[in-house]
């Protein structure tokens, strides 16, 4: 929690420095993973990081969005590797307390990306940022069901591998 | 059955249609019942309204909670919250969500106001530490929550209302769905039950096709007129009975022919002669069946049936049981044509004669052996009636050649004056010598001349070498000549008769032709047209055998006749039976009313001679006055015919020929 907190801090400083505007420190902590995987304790990540994974594009329609969009982030199946996730689920929580259950197998099934850029820009809060689990759904029909737009969640702050 | 069939033609067609039907409506079902499912997996505003509810309420909270207790972390929370809720704003505006806001204006308006509200506070977030922004905020979130809570419980009721349509639509597809079931169920019965009544109507047709089939199997092994088996099905069972006969078996086969069928015919009708032979069939079958089940009887044609019967071996029953059906057939025949009287000859052959090859073929030869014995009796087949056929055929076969190797000749037998002695004319008789078999009766071989045709070279032979003949005897002597009723129905008679007589240059005077009373049987008129040329020709005709066949007084009414020729029969019975001689009185007056001469046939006691005296007829012929003899051998007769003439009165009982010289003659 302290991490968070931190986080918190962190974001809400930035804020405060600089209130019209809602560009973002990348090189905060943005995403705390913990739970099953390798190494000793949690594994934090900033934006930039994350980026350093490299990014793949995802051009989709969402329920949320009109028309099509252009989502760019890290491939999800790609970061569950670099942090040797080893368990069967990730349980994810979002900055609004939305909890959501996203079996690790959905990352090898489908180009899920964890997307940081929607249309070029980093994603604010106020735009479901800054990171948000996003499905082809234009590349699978069986993805625009219920039961993956609940698994997309936005305003992601972690991952507990399980 | 075009109906029937018609009718389920419509049925086939309908439920095909109704199959066809069901598989289109299903497919559309199908395709409608997922938009249905896909639209209950579609994305649920319910959720995103109801996380808005929430976030708005968090917000209010730690902005409530920063101004009651200063917090930094209720501070930076609310100021996340902030945004949390501009975006959640910014979904209600956007995709799905936008959509359901644009369903009803006021909505659009509430959320369109809100929205903006949100984003006023901009300021006032960033200030919050400030009382005034705070309240500015507060005051601002009390106009905003409700709308939000509105909006976010409107999602929850559209999303239950999808909800319950999705479910409505889901059970309306479930009652087509069974509907279809109904329908497809019922077309698959009436198509179970219409196959099953087709199936019905080809069993039918398959029946009746059978049915006909058999009929047909029993007209061609059946006589059509009495149905009694025919020819080829008899020989069948004679076939079989002949195979499954054992020692204690023995097989008769009876050949039975109707007497007097031919006239029931010609006098009654085709249709009384078909109803005796049904109601023969009728008795037969009774009869033989009787005796045995086994037995057969078939009809062969015309009035001849074939019996096969069954007896036990050495039982000489088969006589009985001839004897038996003869009696039955001799009673009247109850038809529709009222009582008639016919009766039948039986011919036998059994199995148990050695000397029998071919049973049909011997009971054939005994029944034609019957026929000829007189009619109306049974006879067994004997080993002699074969011999009889083989010599038939002989003869049948050598009579061609006979007429030109010169082996049949004319012999003359006398005609006299009864109570003169006096010579008055000579019949020619034909004699066969055949150059193996000897000596063949004319009774033998006339019969096969005619069936053979060889009776016109005899019969022309016959009258050439009687003219010819008479040339050398006394001019008052006639000379008579058979002629048979071939050679009269035979067109040229006429002619042949002319020829010959002007060939030789005999007066016609001195031929007398005789005929048979049989032959007037035959064809009445066309016989008294020819006999009517013949006399006028200038040759007397001459009624032979009177008194034996069918005899009709009307054919002496009808034809002016030279002479009548009572039957041998009548002499030869005259002292046996005075009645005889009373007939014989009656025709000698008859023939004085017609003006014929009486000639009495078969004298050869002088008991008779002496009788005839009495009587008083014209002419006699007999052994008694002498046999048939050869021309050459005539000659010491025509000359006592001329001593006769000359010693007239002188020895009246005195006889011209001494007979035992013809006698040894024709032996």
């Amino acid at each position: 929690m302290k991490y968070l907190f931190f986080t918190i801090v962190a974001v809400v400083s930035l804020l405060c420095a600089a209130p019209i505007s809602y560009a973002q420190n990348l090189d905060a902590v943005a995403l705390t993973i913990d739970g099953e995987i390798a190494g000793d304790g949690p594994r934090n990540f900033s934006i930039s990081e994350l980026e350093a994974l490299g990014s793949v594009t995802i051009e989709t329609e969402t329920p949320w969005h009109d028309g099509k969009v252009k989502f760019e982030g890290v491939p999800l199946d790609r970061l569950m590797e670099h942090i040797g996730a080893s368990g069967k689920t990730a349980f994810v929580i979002a900055l609004n307390n939305y909890r959501t259950e996203v079996p690790i197998s959905d990352f090898s099934k489908y180009p899920v990306i964890l997307a940081i850029k929607k249309d070029g820009i980093y994603m604010p809060v106020s735009d479901k940022g800054p990171l948000f689990i996003i499905y082809p759904y234009d590349s699978y029909d069986e993805l625009n069901s219920e039961l993956y737009y609940s698994r997309s969640a936005w305003q992601v702050r972690s991952i507990t591998i399980n | 059955m075009p109906t029937a069939f018609n009718l389920f033609r419509v049925i086939a067609i309908s439920v095909v249609s109704c199959l066809t039907l069901a598989a289109i409506s299903h497919h559309y079902l199908f395709n409608a019942t997922e938009n249905v499912v896909g639209r209950s997996m579609r994305h649920d505003i319910a959720w995103t309204g109801t996380n808005g509810r929430l976030e708005a309420a968090h917000f209010e909270k730690y902005v409530a909670r920063f101004g009651a207790l200063g917090t930094t972390k209720d501070a930076e929370a609310a100021q996340l919250y902030y945004q949390i809720l501009r975006s959640r704003l910014s979904t209600w505006n956007s995709g799905v969500f936008r959509k359901f806001i644009e369903s009803s204006p006021e909505r659009l308006e509430l959320l369109n106001t809100v929205t903006a509200r949100v984003e006023n506070l901009e300021t006032d977030i960033a200030r919050i530490e400030m009382p005034d922004a705070r309240k500015r905020v507060l005051d601002a979130l009390s106009e905003i929550s409700p709308v939000i809570e509105q909006i976010g419980a409107e999602t929850f009721i559209n999303s239950m209302q999808q909800s319950s349509a999705v479910r409505d639509d889901l059970r309306y597809h479930q009652e087509l769905y069974y509907w279809l079931f109904i329908a497809l169920m019922l077309s698959g019965v009436i198509a179970i039950v219409f196959t099953a009544y087709q199936n019905r109507s080809l069993r039918l047709a398959h029946l009746a096709e059978a049915k006909q089939a058999d009929k047909l199997f029993f007209l061609a092994r059946h006589d059509s007129l009495t149905k009694l088996p025919n020819r080829s099905a008899f020989e069948a069972a004679y076939t079989s009975a002949l195979e499954r006969k054992t020692g204690d078996d023995q097989i008769v086969i009876a050949a039975i022919d109707l007497d007097g069928f031919k006239s029931v015919n010609d006098l009654l009708g085709h249709a009384a002669g078909d109803a005796v032979l049904i109601a023969v069939s009728k008795l037969l079958t009774a009869e033989t069946l009787n005796q045995d089940s086994r037995n057969v009887v078939c009809r062969i044609g015309g009035d001849e049936f074939l019996a096969l019967l069954w007896m036990p071996s050495n039982a000489p029953m088969s006589m009985e049981f001839a004897n038996r059906i003869l009696k039955t057939l001799s009673r009247p025949l109850e038809t529709r044509f009222g009582e008639i009287m016919i009766g039948a000859s039986i011919g036998m052959a059994t199995s148990e004669d050695n000397a029998v090859d071919d049973l049909i073929v011997s009971a054939d030869l005994a029944l034609t052996r019957a026929k000829v014995a007189g009619k109306g009796v049974a006879l067994s087949f004997q080993p002699d009636m074969l011999v009889d056929l083989k010599r038939r055929l002989r003869l049948e076969a050598d009579l061609g050649l006979a007429v030109a190797a010169d082996q049949i000749k004319p012999y003359y037998q006398p005609k006299v004056d009864p109570s003169t002695l006096q010579l008055t004319g000579l019949e020619a008789l034909a004699r066969w010598r055949h150059p193996e078999l000897g000596w063949i009766s004319p009774a033998e071989f006339v019969p096969i001349a005619e069936g053979s045709g060889a009776i016109f070279k005899i019969g022309k032979m016959m009258l050439d070498a009687a003219c010819r003949d008479a040339i050398s005897i006394p001019s008052d002597i006639s000379i008579s000549v058979n002629l048979s009723v071939l050679q009269i129905l035979n067109d040229d008679i006429v002619d042949v008769v002319k020829q010959v007589l002007s060939s030789h240059r005999v007066p016609a005077s001195r031929l007398t032709l005789e005929i048979t009373e049989s032959v007037m049987m035959t064809d009445t008129e066309k016989v008294l047209d020819v006999l009517t040329n013949l006399k006028k020709l200038g040759v007397r005709i001459s009624l032979d055998d009177f008194g034996t066949g069918y005899s009709a007084l009307s054919y002496l009414a009808r034809f002016n006749w030279d002479e009548l020729k009572i039957d041998r029969s009548f002499i030869q019975g005259a002292l046996c039976d005075p009645m005889n001689l009373t007939i014989i009185r009656t025709v000698k007056i008859l023939a004085q009313e017609i003006d014929a001469k009486l000639t009495i046939e078969g004298v050869e006691t002088h008991e008779q001679h002496e009788l005839l005296r009495g009587i008083g007829c014209d002419t006699a012929q007999g052994y008694l006055f002498g046999p048939p003899v050869p021309l050459a051998d005539l000659e010491p007769l025509l000359l006592g015919a001329l001593t006769g003439k000359q010693t007239k009165g002188k020895d009246e009982k005195k006889l011209p020929v001494d007979l035992t010289d013809y006698v040894i003659a024709i032996n």
